[in-house]
């Protein structure tokens, strides 16, 4: 029943973040100085067009019947219509979807296992000089703008030894197909996802490391180790098992930035994602195609949040109670 | 007025035992001696005997020698004086964002926590609800439809970026709020308004110092990001910029994107070390451990 009521409040403030994303976006475009329908038809439009997007998105008509007119047209799935692509903005953001998850699940993967692992490897010896060391490094890389990384990255690796292509996500000059096609798109996400893997180890290094410090002061341990239990077994059937809940929960809640999280890499690799998708969209002006992009991310991360919630009450009952 | 005194007293022997702790960490303080570094640079920048980073008068693409130990970039200017310069803009939106969020954040958080009740739980939710918003993208699109002088980006950085503080406000002031000296100040009548700016806002400044200092970082390093797409203040020297334009140059002059890149990193990583050592020090559990000392 308790389990009922907080899917109930849960799922209610889902909504409720989703319908602010909503009011936001319509804020921000209805706020802006000059005339919203000449926004959202372009600056090419004629104006026979913007007096159809006027129409269209009730842009003639007052304010609370204009945010009516724009939930229900989002609701029906019309995020509007892009005037630099020509096509509608949930075809262009469908197709970048893949492109983008291809770079962003695969680095989250790496950095959540590398973190977990050096976390394991320093926490041990807590507060020991290796694992001060380590930490400290860690914070510094978390200081490292991505863009920047990924571009020394090409200055090195594509550029003065020669390995890796510096942009793109196939060869041009090539036609491969099936089996060349993969490997080719492979070769060229390499020095993208090492970039976006090497900023994100530290996220899990931190937070794994700190529980498994935490959980190494627990009661039970020294219990444990009265009982006789080795320090070593102790480690690997409690205070590991125990400490994977929060590097997991951040894990997931990162799954929520996987459109948004690596537009800056993506630019700078030339990787025909999301990320170039919102950026190309910012440098003309595309307002519709802004605004669908930023809808659809938010709408992502606050399922991202949502279901974490809910992984959470179900493998950790405490939670419910609170 | 003599227990003004006395609790004004306390607030600075706070802080002095605070940077005795501080100082049991390397790490933190390697980060405090590289901050005073970059805000000494900031500082006085204009006195230094640099060239005018806005002059194009030396050749361009020069590569780092002893007159320009940065090289020169595409338009002919010398690189170590533009990131010099570019401190400022850095730490000015760095500070700014972080300064409007703590305001709001002190706000936000206070109320909910010293009122309590309906008003918490509204702002609880609002708190809750901001947190989900991807900040980069919100601040991406408001910069993007409504200009991007430094001063707005600042502000608009400030303003997505406060819950995190109104979170740990709230949870000081209602540890706080029930503790004697508050009752004592109740007791004789003070106004809700003295009681949270004299006394309940001061004392749980410390955490939210914390958190500011990991702020000022996380703007940085997003000011830096909003000017590599072209979407920072046109009018002044910033790094990200400056890596922007290193970008169509990494073929054949790769100083003209290192050096910038350096000092954000050494700028974002000395805040983020002392931000990380305050964590540690001012959360409740190490306190316990004694760790580290």
């Amino acid at each position: 029943m308790e389990w009922k009521d907080y899917l109930l409040r849960r799922s209610a403030q889902l909504l409720l973040t989703v319908f602010f994303a909503l009011i936001i976006n319509f804020l921000i475009i209805n706020l802006a100085p000059g005339d919203p329908a000449a926004l959202m038809a372009g600056e090419l439009a004629t104006k026979e067009y913007i007096e159809a997007v006027r129409e269209r998105w009730g842009l003639n008509k007052p304010i609370p019947e204009r945010l009516v007119s724009y939930l229900l047209n989002v609701l029906q799935g019309n995020l509007g219509y892009s005037y630099t692509y020509l096509q509608s903005v949930s075809n262009l953001i469908a197709e970048r979807i893949p492109v983008t998850l291809l770079l962003t699940l695969t680095s989250s993967i790496i950095a959540f296992f590398v973190g977990l692992l050096l976390a394991v490897k320093t926490s041990q010896k807590a507060f020991s000089k290796v694992d001060l060391f380590v930490s400290n490094v860690m914070l510094t890389i978390y200081s490292i703008p991505s863009f920047w990384l990924g571009l020394m990255l090409i200055g090195i690796f594509g550029v003065a030894l020669r390995i890796f292509p510096t942009s793109g996500m196939v060869n041009v000059r090539s036609t491969g197909s099936g089996v060349f096609l993969i490997l080719d798109i492979a070769y060229h996400s390499i020095l993208p996802i090492v970039t976006l893997a090497t900023i994100q180890v530290p996220i899990y290094y931190k937070i794994a490391r700190n529980t498994i410090v935490e959980q190494s002061s627990e009661d039970y341990v020294s219990t444990f180790l009265m009982a006789g239990m080795s320090t070593s077994s102790i480690f690997k059937k409690y205070v590991l098992r125990n400490s994977l809940l929060p590097p997991v929960t951040v894990f997931a809640l990162h799954l929520g930035y996987v459109l948004s999280g690596a537009a800056l890499v993506e630019v700078v690799f030339g990787w025909p994602g999301m990320g170039r998708l919102l950026l190309s969209a910012v440098y003309s002006r595309d307002y519709p195609l802004i605004m669908g992009i930023y809808l659809v991310t938010s709408i992502t991360v606050s399922l991202a949040n949502f279901f974490v919630d809910i992984l959470y009450t179900l493998l950790d009952p405490r939670v419910r109670y609170k | 007025m003599k227990s003004k005194l006395k609790s004004d007293n306390n607030f600075f022997y706070k802080y002095l035992l605070l940077w005795n702790r501080f100082k049991n960490y390397k790490g933190g303080l390697i980060g405090f001696y590289l901050f005073l570094v970059v805000i000494f640079i900031a500082l006085f920048v204009p006195f230094l005997p640099l060239c005018d980073p806005y002059s194009i008068k030396f050749q361009s693409f020069l590569p780092p020698s002893f007159s320009h130990p940065f090289g020169t970039d595409e338009m002919g200017r010398d690189i170590f004086s533009r990131v010099l310069w570019g401190s400022r803009t850095s730490l000015s939106v760095g500070f700014g964002a972080a300064l409007v969020s703590s305001i709001v954040g002190v706000l936000f958080g206070s109320l909910a926590g010293y009122v309590g009740g309906k008003l918490d739980e509204l702002l609880s939710r609002i708190i809750d609800i901001f947190l989900m918003i991807p900040a980069f993208f919100l601040i991406l699109l408001i910069v993007a439809i409504y200009g991007s002088s430094i001063y707005y980006v600042m502000l608009v950085i400030g303003l997505t970026t406060w819950p995190s503080t109104a979170r740990i406000v709230r949870a000081q002031i209602l540890s706080l709020k029930e503790r004697e000296f508050i009752y004592a100040q109740k007791v004789i009548g003070s106004s809700t308004f003295r009681i949270l700016f004299v006394h309940l806002i001061p004392n749980s400044i410390q955490p939210i110092f914390a958190n500011s200092i990991l702020q000022v970082a996380s703007a940085i390093l997003l000011e830096a990001g909003l000017s590599f797409l072209g979407l920072g203040d046109p009018n002044v020297v910033s790094w990200g910029k400056m890596i922007y334009s290193g970008t169509s140059y990494i073929f054949t002059s790769w100083w003209i994107a290192f050096f910038p890149g350096i000092a954000i990193v050494v700028t974002v990583a000395s805040l983020n070390l002392i931000g990380d050592a305050l964590v540690t020090i001012l959360s409740p559990k190490t306190e316990e451990r004694g760790a580290y000392a």
